[in-house]
């Protein structure tokens, strides 16, 4: 190979002790290599036993030889391209990802297809896995998922209700009808709870309902009943546990990656998209509920009068918190949904 | 020395003369980076080894002292076994628990005694793999000091999450919050022997790494910063009853005054989480590496807490704005900031250091690996 003479300066290290020597790498035109050392004649080296690195803009490159010695050079992209031209034989692995960063089209590219693959990721392939993910998980696991929460959340934030007995057996009787075409099992549990008016669907098929929702529609079994229906498509969808298998991904796609920068950066993907997920699954059950409430002959309209006065008291409170944060979907639409045909 | 995970000998030590260069580039970076992620992802994390590889040769090898730069020679196979192995404990722990109690107990506790096992073998894994002037870093702390120093730092940590377990009585959690508070007590005495441990057992080819910091020394860093912490905690309770207080007087009883309140207080808790990150990073810098000594080499660290604030704030800032495209670019301003702050003695001091014997088989071929877990644990 002819291709002039090339003189690469740099330092040299034997590999058996710390002390540094400068030197120069000659490239005759006949192609062959000389190592010029300070007060020593030159050696000619074999490429055979030479080993390159990756070579990079601003950092020497590192030549590495077969008797432990290296050779660090100024100029790497120069001197990169002399020895390879010289025959040195290239960096073993990952020449061709060396090639892919040198080139800005393949880095921009290969970010394209990241921002791509994220959403993907999130929109359809994380959803899907849960969905998969679910059935996989032993029966026996949610029994257990759905005891813990529901021990967990009587021993921290519910105590016993204290509603009529009438009124709550009224109440069991009419959750009976709704479950009674499942298969399995659906507990219904009385709660009094003191921060107000809610509806909870647990794994393990529990069903919570607090004495404060029950006042708050002035025990309107008319729209219990949509409530009720609304949570066992939460069941149904199995949207508890879906919702933990993708709040693990997405905090585990978040650290992943951006978790060595901020860990706290890292979790607000997860937070946020725990959050819209749990729109859609609002949105699921209260499909499922529709279509319930519609099977059984109840009157989904009734459920519409709760939203309107859900989305009263909204309005008196003045709107607080913008529909990205939100984790249930606008009162005023769900109202619309629910005074659609059956 | 009567304790050998605590003693080091003070060293005569030459002054500091070269500052350490950093001569890495934001736009090279970020073609690495996002080449790595896309192949991570293509490969399902398999490539996240030899992309870890890439990333710390990158950094190694921009990082130059008197004229010769850093290198790191790790084989991409024993991070990707540590990574799995880490994996796996992380889910044994995570499914142990949901199954039931006594199974979260009997993980927790395999994880307890296997820790210290792994985290010596990172350490070994590190020092080995870095070299400097053709000559390897070594790590040699033996095993049995790793035990005893991660053992308390582990069973405070994960104590309380077995007691809690093993006992429902009401009582545990009032145990728990003794142990807590003793933990956070203990932290700076576990972080000094850690940091004691690792200092001391480093060598640079056959020079010893020495170590002069004291616990006390460390103790001092904690309690400043938890110390601001407190007082920040407290100005920050102010300042908002303050501001809730003048915006429903400027706005009236409503939700602009609430989400003014809001954004307010979410700012300034990310500028306080900052600010005690900063401090620790650049007091524990300084603390760690101004008292260590390598031969006759001295260290000095002029990093300061306030401009690594600035950094780290104009990076978040940036990384937010661009939707994350700026994150390597902002770990590439981030170590520079960190590393140029080091100052050594001339290193051709060093001239004299010869590489270990057995070192020399961590070579090229990696055949160097005389265990069968040579690898990185590290999530």
């Amino acid at each position: 190979m002819n291709t002039g003479e090339v003189s690469l300066n740099g330092s040299r290290f034997d590999g058996k002790t710390a002390a540094r020597e400068e030197v120069a790498l000659h490239v005759n035109n006949r192609g062959e290599l000389w190592l010029v050392r300070q007060g020593s004649a030159a050696q000619c080296v074999a490429t055979a036993t030479m080993r390159l690195t990756e070579s990079f803009e601003h950092a020497p490159l590192l030549v590495h030889f077969a008797d432990g010695s290296h050779l660090e050079l100024a100029d790497a992209p120069a001197a990169h391209a002399a020895l390879l031209r010289a025959g040195v034989p290239p960096a073993p692995h990952n020449g061709m990802v060396a090639a892919l960063a040198r080139d800005w089209r393949a880095a921009v590219l290969a970010l394209v297809f990241l921002v791509a693959a994220v959403a993907a990721f999130y929109v359809w392939l994380l959803p899907g896995l849960a969905q998969v993910a679910v059935p996989l998980v032993p029966s026996v696991w949610k029994t257990a998922i759905g005891d813990a929460a529901m021990r967990q959340l009587d021993t921290t934030l519910f105590t016993p209700s204290t509603l009529p007995e009438s009124q709550r057996a009224e109440i069991q009787q009419r959750f009976d009808e709704l479950a009674a075409g499942e298969r399995v099992k659906y507990s219904l549990h009385f709660r009094h709870f003191s921060k107000g008016p809610n509806a909870v669907a647990l794994p393990g098929n529990h069903v919570i309902l607090t004495d404060e929702l029950v006042a708050f529609v002035q025990g309107d079994v008319g729209v219990i009943t949509g409530v009720l229906a609304h949570e066992l498509g939460h069941i149904k969808h199995e949207h508890g546990l879906r919702m933990v298998i993708q709040a693990s991904a997405l905090s585990m796609l978040g650290s992943a990656l951006i978790g060595d920068y901020s860990s706290i950066l890292a979790t607000l993907p997860a937070v946020l998209g725990q959050l819209h997920y749990s729109r859609e699954f609002e949105a699921e059950a209260d499909t499922y509920s529709h279509g319930l409430l519609c099977a059984l002959d109840f009157d989904p309209a009734k459920t519409a009068d709760f939203f309107d006065q859900v989305q009263k008291i909204q309005d008196a409170a003045g709107k607080l918190v913008p529909s990205y944060l939100q984790s249930h979907p606008d009162s005023v639409k769900r109202a619309t949904f629910f005074r659609s045909k059956c | 020395m009567a304790e050998p995970v605590l003693g080091c000998a003070e060293p005569t030590l030459e002054a500091p003369a070269v500052r350490v260069r950093f001569t890495g580039s934001g736009a090279e970076y970020f073609r690495i980076w996002s080449v790595n992620l896309t192949l991570t992802i293509l490969t399902l994390g398999l490539y996240s080894a030899w992309a870890k590889v890439r990333r710390l040769q990158y950094f190694y090898r921009h990082t130059e002292l008197d004229g010769a730069v850093f290198d790191y020679v790790a084989s991409p196979q024993g991070i990707l076994l540590g990574r799995v192995i880490a994996l796996v404990l992380l889910v044994l722990y995570y499914v142990a628990f949901q199954y039931s109690p006594q199974a979260g107990a009997g993980v927790t506790a395999l994880l307890m005694v296997a820790l210290p096992y792994l985290l010596w073998q990172s350490n070994r894994f590190k020092a080995r793999n870095t070299r400097y002037r053709g000559l390897a870093f070594g790590f040699d702390g033996t095993v049995g000091d790793a035990y005893r120093v991660y053992l308390p730092a582990i069973v405070v940590g994960f104590g309380p999450t077995l007691v809690v377990t093993l006992w429902h009585d009401p009582r545990a959690n009032n145990m728990v919050l003794w142990v807590s508070i003793a933990a956070i007590l203990m932290l700076p005495v576990l972080h000094a022997m850690y940091r004691r441990y690792v200092q001391c057992n480093l060598r640079y080819g056959d020079t010893p790494f020495v170590f002069s910091a004291r616990p006390a020394d460390f103790a001092a860093v904690w309690a400043w910063g938890l110390g601001a912490m407190v007082v920040g905690a407290i100005g920050f309770f102010i300042l908002m009853t303050l501001v809730m207080r003048l915006s429903m007087v400027i706005a009236g009883k409503g939700a602009s005054a609430l989400i003014g309140a809001f954004a307010l207080g979410l700012l300034s808790a990310w500028i306080s989480y900052l600010l005690i990150g900063s401090y620790f990073t650049a007091r524990f810098q300084t603390l760690v590496w101004e008292r260590t000594a390598v031969g006759t080499i001295g260290l000095r660290c002029d990093i300061g807490a306030w401009r690594l604030l600035r950094v780290q704030m104009l990076n978040t800032l940036w990384v937010i704005l661009t939707l994350g495209i700026y994150r390597p670019f902002a770990a590439i301003r981030l170590a520079r900031y960190r590393l140029e702050c080091m100052t050594a003695s001339h290193v051709r001091t060093l001239d004299g250091v010869a590489a270990r014997p057995d070192d020399r088989r961590v070579g090229a071929t990696g055949e160097g690996a005389a265990e069968f877990f040579d690898m990185d644990v590290g999530i």
